[in-house]
Parts: C-alpha cells; structure tokens; sequence
C-alpha cells in the first residue's frame, strides 16, 4: 500500500466509516461487538486496500464474514478479549454536549436492539439490509448467496416477528412525535 | 397499537444509532498495523517448513566481510565458505557493534504471560496533520489478538477544533503475533538468514515475473515521484497512466534489502524470546545495508544504538533505535516522501495475566 493510495483509504474511511460502524452495530445487535466487527472489517479492507474495485461492496460482503465467523465464536463460547465495561470511544463521543438528545437516542437503541435480537442472524442481516441499508431483494440475495423469494419471505417473517415486540410500540409514538418537531 | 412499516423500522435504525461515531483513529491504525505487517506475513508459510531447512543447507553464509556500514552490492549468495567463520579482525565497526546488540539481547531474561503490554508514545504526519499521543497495545500471546487503548490528539490541517477523544481499537486473531509463531522461527542465525532469504528470492522472482507479465503486455512500468507507474497504450498513442498494482516495486529491489528489511522490523516485535532477538542482530550483521551508529539516543533521551537503512519498495528511510545495554527496541521511525513521517517511541514491555484498565480514562 504506497501513500498515495493510503491517503485514498483515509479518505474512505472518513467519508463511510461512521455508516460502516452503525451497519455493523445493527447486524450483530451489539454496541461492543458491533465496534469489534467494524474494526476487523477495516482491517480486511486495508489488508486488501489497493486491490478492491468497490470498497463499499467488499465492506459489505466482508462485514457479513465477520459476523458469521463471530456468531460462531459466540457459539462456541470462545473467551475473547472484551472491553472494561463502559469504557469505549462512542461512550466518550455521546458525552459530547454537541450530540444533543443522545439519552434518546440510547434508550431507542436499546429497545430497538433488544427487539433485532430475537431474531436469528440471517432474519437480522436480511432486514438491516433491507431497511438500513437499502439494499434490494436482488442485492441481499446475492450477497448471502440464497433466492430472491427467500430474501422476500424471510423479511416478512422477520417484520411479523418485530411487530410482536412491546417495545416498538411505545418507540413509534415517540418517533411520530419527533418527526413532527422536526418537520 | 401503530403498524410498524418498513420506512418506520428504517427511521428507527437511523435514528437508533445516528449517535455512533468510528473512532477517527481507526483508519489510521489499520494503516499502520498492514504497513508493519506487510513484510512480517511474507514468511507465512515459510517459518519452519521443510522447504525452508532445504533452502538453507544450500546457502552459506559468514558474518565476515560483509560490507555493512556502506550499502555494498556484495551479494551473500556468492560466498562459499563455513557457516560461522569467526574471524574478529574483519569485522566492521558496524558489524562488532550488533554483534554486542546480540550477545545484550542473549543475556537480558525474557518474560512471560498471556498478555504483552506495549506502552508507546506515537507520532504520525501525513496530509499537514499531525497526531501523537500515549498508545497502549496488549496482545494475546496466545493468539495474536488485542485491543489497543489511544490517547491521540490531532492538529493540523483540517483537524477539529475539539480535541479527539481517548479510543479504544481492538484487533483480531494474528497468527504471526503469537509465542507459538516465533518459537517456529530459527534461533541459529544462519538457518534464520537463510529462510529469510529464500523468502526474498521468492518475493523478488515472483515480482519479476508479475513485471515481464506487464511488459509483455506492452505496459511500461516506470518510478516516479517515488511511485511505481503503468504506463498503457490506449488508441494511436501512450496516454493512460495507472498505478502499479501489488508488490511490482520487489522486482527492483536487492535480497539482501529485503532480509535486512525483514530482520530489523521484527525486532519491533515486544514477545520475541532472547535466543530470536540475539539471532536476528546476527542475521542483521551478516547482511549489507545498514547504516550504525553508536553513542545516540532516541528522542527521549535514552542511550541508543541507531540502525538506519532505506526500504527502496516503500521508498522509506527507516531508523530503528536499539536499547545497547538489553537489545530491545526504544524508538522506530519511517520517514517517507512527501513529508509523511510515523514514529514510535517505546516507554515500556510488560506482562500480565489479565488485560489492565485503560490508563487514558479518568
């Protein structure tokens, strides 16, 4: 990797870094892990930098690797280096007095990541791509290598199965009203 | 109760995690982690195969003679002889000096436990920016894997007027990073130089080859502004220019640049045992392209015995500074073209059983 292209790779990550963490936040359900897939995500993408033609796309893929190899850690129960608790960078970040309303912010996603978590891996990937990422049937199928129609029914099982969660409900009222605030 | 809809879920993921940011860090870190890598993984593969011991019984190699001091285009595999000829008298000033590097690093006990704790103070200049801090990385020694606590403030160009935030990095499995990993490499040096150079060779003819692929093609590759170029016809004339994908650069640069540049990089590494440190200070001796300098200190003030050479694939000037009284590392530093400049200064090696708090939170 010269400088140049290094520079090209900083730039990258500036640009798609913050949307390639919450990606991965959302599809493993996890703020801890989620930064942990991130961080292996971006060093796949160094290790194979100048080499890449779409940097997003191979992110993507790449992410989904990650999180199949860690779902199986979990699985296993392999002891893995973990944090001390509570003390990460995006801890630090939301303390930001500037990221206002970020209590709101951590509230929903707790309720919103407790809600993903009932569902199986595949169930979760489908839907955050789907409805996060706005990728395409087509483009979920491909990348996770299944049908179309099974992208389309697996996302509406999955709806189905959020629907029944208590929490949402009481999210979207607040949501509605936030909306309005805003528009 | 209200029917959550897609565009709902979708407004609800955004909003849920539009408070999380990537640690600007990151991207930095994962640079520097493939940069020092890049040559460390070329012996994946290599280290304690048969291929390797093969290699070496063919290779011969003395540590008298060899040039160091002044880069000399001496090459080791035209000198027959004994593997180890010990003749005190030829020796270079250079040479003498690592071989006292060696025999520091033999006798300085190593440690042990499940966790290497290195302590840096890190400097990086790229783009007008500057960032430097406290970094403090642990390593499972077992596995390779880590996290790695920041304290790291940026200025410069561009930088944000508050400052960055201590962060916190973790990195996966890396089987070249593990106890296991290094007790495969040879402690005798000349089997050690031997592999390293078979490595070379491999890494240059491949490179050569990828090169005469190029050429055939009717591509030219050529260097400029110390960057490897392609040079492709597209319709009547030469007008299309692209950057040389892969490691083209190897297919210009020595063995012995390449075994020098090998050795003294994974002297950087914190768990190495004695017996490997000793060994690579000689495999460092028996091979040409270095510059020592006895009686400096690092930039903290530390005596230090300098080693300096030039990486021509990454067209960097590279110092390392060497500890003269235990053969460990102080201080390493890259500097590139273009005013880029990275620097490490080591404050400290330790062990632990358990991975410590981060130091850099109140």
């Amino acid at each position: 990797v010269d400088k140049r292209q290094e520079r090209a790779f900083e730039e990258f990550i500036a640009e798609y870094g913050d949307g390639l963490l919450r990606l991965a936040t959302l599809l493993v359900s996890d703020r801890g892990l989620g930064e942990d897939v991130y961080q292996e995500t971006l060093h796949r993408l160094a290790a194979k930098w100048p080499r890449v033609d779409n940097p997003r796309a191979f992110c993507r893929r790449v992410m989904q690797n990650v999180v199949i190899d860690q779902a199986r850690l979990q699985q296993r129960q392999v002891p893995q280096i973990r944090l001390v608790a509570g003390q990460d960078s995006t801890d630090m970040r939301t303390a930001d007095p500037a990221a206002a309303d970020s209590t709101s912010a951590v509230e929903l996603r707790e309720v919103l990541l407790d809600a993903l978590r009932t569902l199986t891996q595949q169930q979760r990937t489908i839907v955050v791509l789907r409805y996060f990422d706005d990728r395409s049937e087509n483009q979920v199928a491909e990348l996770l290598g299944i049908s179309p129609g099974t992208v389309k029914s697996t996302a509406s099982r999955a709806m189905a199965q959020l629907r029944e969660q208590p929490g949402i409900a009481g999210l979207l009222t607040r949501t509605s009203t936030r909306k309005v605030r805003y528009a | 109760m209200p029917e959550i809809g897609e565009d709902i879920l979708h407004q609800l993921m955004v909003r849920c995690t539009d408070d999380l940011f990537a640690p600007r860090t990151a991207a930095l870190e994962a640079i520097r982690r493939q940069r020092r890598n890049r040559l460390r993984k070329r012996l994946l593969g290599f280290a304690g195969t048969a291929a390797a011991a093969g290699l070496a019984a063919g290779i011969a190699v003395t540590s008298a003679g060899t040039g160091v001091g002044a880069r000399s285009s001496a090459s080791a595999s035209g000198r027959t002889g004994p593997a180890v000829r010990p003749v005190h008298a030829q020796l270079t000033a250079a040479q003498r000096t690592l071989l006292r590097l060696s025999a520091a690093a033999a006798g300085t006990p190593g440690q042990d436990g499940k966790y290497v704790i290195l302590k840096e103070y890190s400097t990086s200049v790229a783009g007008g920016q500057r960032q430097a801090g406290g970094k403090t990385t642990i390593t499972d020694t077992a596995t390779g894997a880590g996290v790695e606590y920041q304290d790291i403030t940026v200025s410069g160009a561009g930088a944000a007027t508050t400052p960055t935030p201590p962060s916190v990095l973790r990195f996966g499995a890396d089987s070249q990073s593990t106890t296991a990993y290094f007790s495969t490499l040879p402690t005798d040096p000349m089997a050690l130089r031997a592999m390293f150079l078979a490595q070379a060779n491999q890494e240059i003819s491949q490179a050569k080859q990828a090169l005469r692929g190029l050429e055939l093609k009717g591509l030219q590759v050529f260097k400029k502004g110390g960057e490897w170029w392609i040079k492709a016809p597209t319709g009547a004339g030469f007008n299309w220019y692209r950057q040389v994908p892969g490691n083209i650069g190897d297919a210009f640069v020595t063995p012995d640049d390449m075994v020098f540049n090998q050795a003294a990089s994974l002297l950087w590494e914190p768990n190495l045992s004695p017996a490997l440190r000793a060994a690579l200070y000689k495999v460092l001796a028996a091979t040409p392209g270095a510059n020592v300098k006895t009686g400096t200190a690092d930039s903290s003030g530390r005596p230090a015995v300098e080693i300096s050479w030039f990486d021509p694939g990454e067209n960097e000037d590279i110092q390392a500074y060497e500890d003269p009284a235990t053969g460990a590392t102080l201080e390493s530093a890259w500097t590139g073209t273009n005013g880029l400049f990275d620097e490490d200064l080591y404050l400290s090696v330790s062990y632990a059983s358990s991975i410590p708090a981060n130091p850099y939170h109140s």
